[in-house]
């Protein structure tokens, strides 16, 4: 009980999930040092951003990308920023113009920064222009009406929405298809997913984002990070079940143990 | 090595039962985000600025007049919530009477969004689909009084679902996607994500 105390009660458990989690990842990032990099395999959605890219090419018309309205940089802003700078290569490589629609002020000098990266990165840093960039502010409205109104004016022929969004998923949605745009979304969080499922052309779930992020860094070590992810979430699995046969003979040890 | 040594703080500071003097330091960083997500704002209100300010004085066809519409009400909302305080009766009533319709005007359009999505998705194109489709309707007749009233166990049916194999899943996809924000959030600590640092 003593010795319990250095640690604040009930927090046990998620500190020992931290300190395995930093050391797989450790371990992984390592392994990719050596050359050893785990095969992603490539999910459709992130497929079909090539095909997005090329379609707005081919019909002249710009590409439009936005992260969400998040006002600082959650886990999903970051993924937005990374899919930012990789979608600024793209379509810098291939010669279409990328309109990015921001909604956090913190993350705008670093979504610039990504886009003028990302244009230099695809060998035409030209395509970076300062009004390509537009500021909508975090207020969930304005921001949606923001996003709508450029999607209206401009018509890109394809929309892609990586990071944030709550229920203004729906809006973009059902204006991308009013428009006749392909869209591309992801969203992590569960509900809000449900309205840009039925409503995108493509959609990742999840962590199929997180795990599109590290495909957009391009760099070995992010990519073997998701094995991290994998690892334990067969770790968790095997908790759970194990922890559920013993609750339901009597046994409540492992309950007891998550509950440290 | 300052974002990974900050992060250790506050680390140290959720897990570790600390000192009183250590989570003055704790808060004193917390403190500086905020005057920095200030400053930020401040940023992207002058980036509005010149953007709609340049729409203005180039007057750019079919916009300008909207430019100029937004930096009159950005400016207005300044002016008074400077001079007579945001929580004052003249901000209050500026905010109830122009931000807050326009506001739920919008978010209102969800209602007639949804069922205009729920037209063109619900078609039974294949027993994945036509599973979603059964398992909708028994959802929704068992919200509505009428499904208890012409089928009394429709009510029990739906509740299962929606704590036994909607809850699993819930909670599945929770942790998994919980996992991720995780490992990027160490990633970021660590100085992997160039993302953050914006190249």
């Amino acid at each position: 009980m003593g010795k319990m105390s250095i640690l604040v009660a009930g927090r046990t458990s998620g500190l020992i999930l931290l300190v395995v989690t930093s050391a797989l990842l450790y371990y992984f990032m390592k392994r990719a040092g050596k050359g050893f990099v785990e095969e992603i395999r490539k999910l459709p959605p992130i497929t079909a951003i090539d095909e997005a890219i090329s379609r707005a090419v081919e019909m002249g018309t710009p590409t439009f990308m936005t992260y969400g309205m998040a006002g600082g940089f959650t886990s999903d802003t970051l993924v937005g920023l990374s899919a930012l700078r990789y979608l600024a290569k793209e379509t810098a490589e291939k010669g279409c113009e990328l309109l990015v629609g921001v909604g956090g002020p913190r993350t705008l000098p670093v979504a610039r920064e990504n886009y003028r990266t990302g244009c230099i990165e695809g060998g035409a840093p030209e395509l970076f222009k300062d009004e390509n960039l537009h500021f909508f502010t975090s207020q969930q409205w304005a921001y949606a009406s923001g996003v709508m109104g450029l999607m209206e004016r401009e018509k890109p022929a394809a929309c892609i929405f990586m990071g944030y969004f709550l229920v203004e998923g729906i809006h973009f949605g059902i204006n991308c298809r009013r428009i006749g745009t392909m869209s591309i979304a992801g969203n992590p969080g569960l509900n809000m997913s449900a309205f840009m499922f039925i409503t995108m052309d493509y959609v990742l779930f999840g962590e199929e984002l997180y795990a599109a992020g590290a495909y957009f860094t391009g760099s070995p070590v992010t990519i073997n990070t998701l094995a991290t992810e994998d690892v334990i979430k067969w770790a968790l699995v095997a908790i759970v079940i194990l922890g559920s046969v013993l609750a339901t003979a009597g046994n409540t040890m492992i309950t007891n143990l998550l509950g440290l | 090595m300052l974002m990974l040594g900050l992060g250790i703080l506050m680390f140290i500071e959720f897990y570790v039962d600390v000192p009183d003097s250590f989570l003055d330091v704790t808060k004193s960083l917390q403190n500086f985000v905020m005057i920095i997500s200030a400053f930020a704002m401040a940023l992207g209100g002058i980036t509005l600025l010149g953007h709609h300010g340049k729409s203005v004085m180039d007057k750019k066809p079919g916009q300008w007049f909207y430019s100029l519409w937004l930096l009159v009400v950005m400016f207005g909302f300044i002016l008074v919530g400077v001079s007579a305080g945001t929580s004052g009766t003249q901000y209050t009533w500026l905010f109830n009477q122009f931000f807050r319709p326009i506001d739920m005007t919008i978010y209102s359009l969800i209602g007639w969004l949804v069922v205009y999505a729920i037209y063109f998705t619900f078609r039974a194109r294949n027993p994945e689909t036509t599973f979603l489709i059964i398992i909708a309707l028994f959802t929704l007749a068992g919200n509505a009084p009428i499904g208890s009233a012409i089928w009394p166990p429709i009510a029990g049916i739906k509740s299962w679902l929606g704590t036994v194999p909607n809850t699993a899943a819930l909670r599945g996809f929770t942790m998994a996607s919980m996992l991720g924000s995780i490992v990027i959030s160490l990633r970021t600590l660590a100085g992997m994500e160039r993302a953050a640092l914006g190249g």
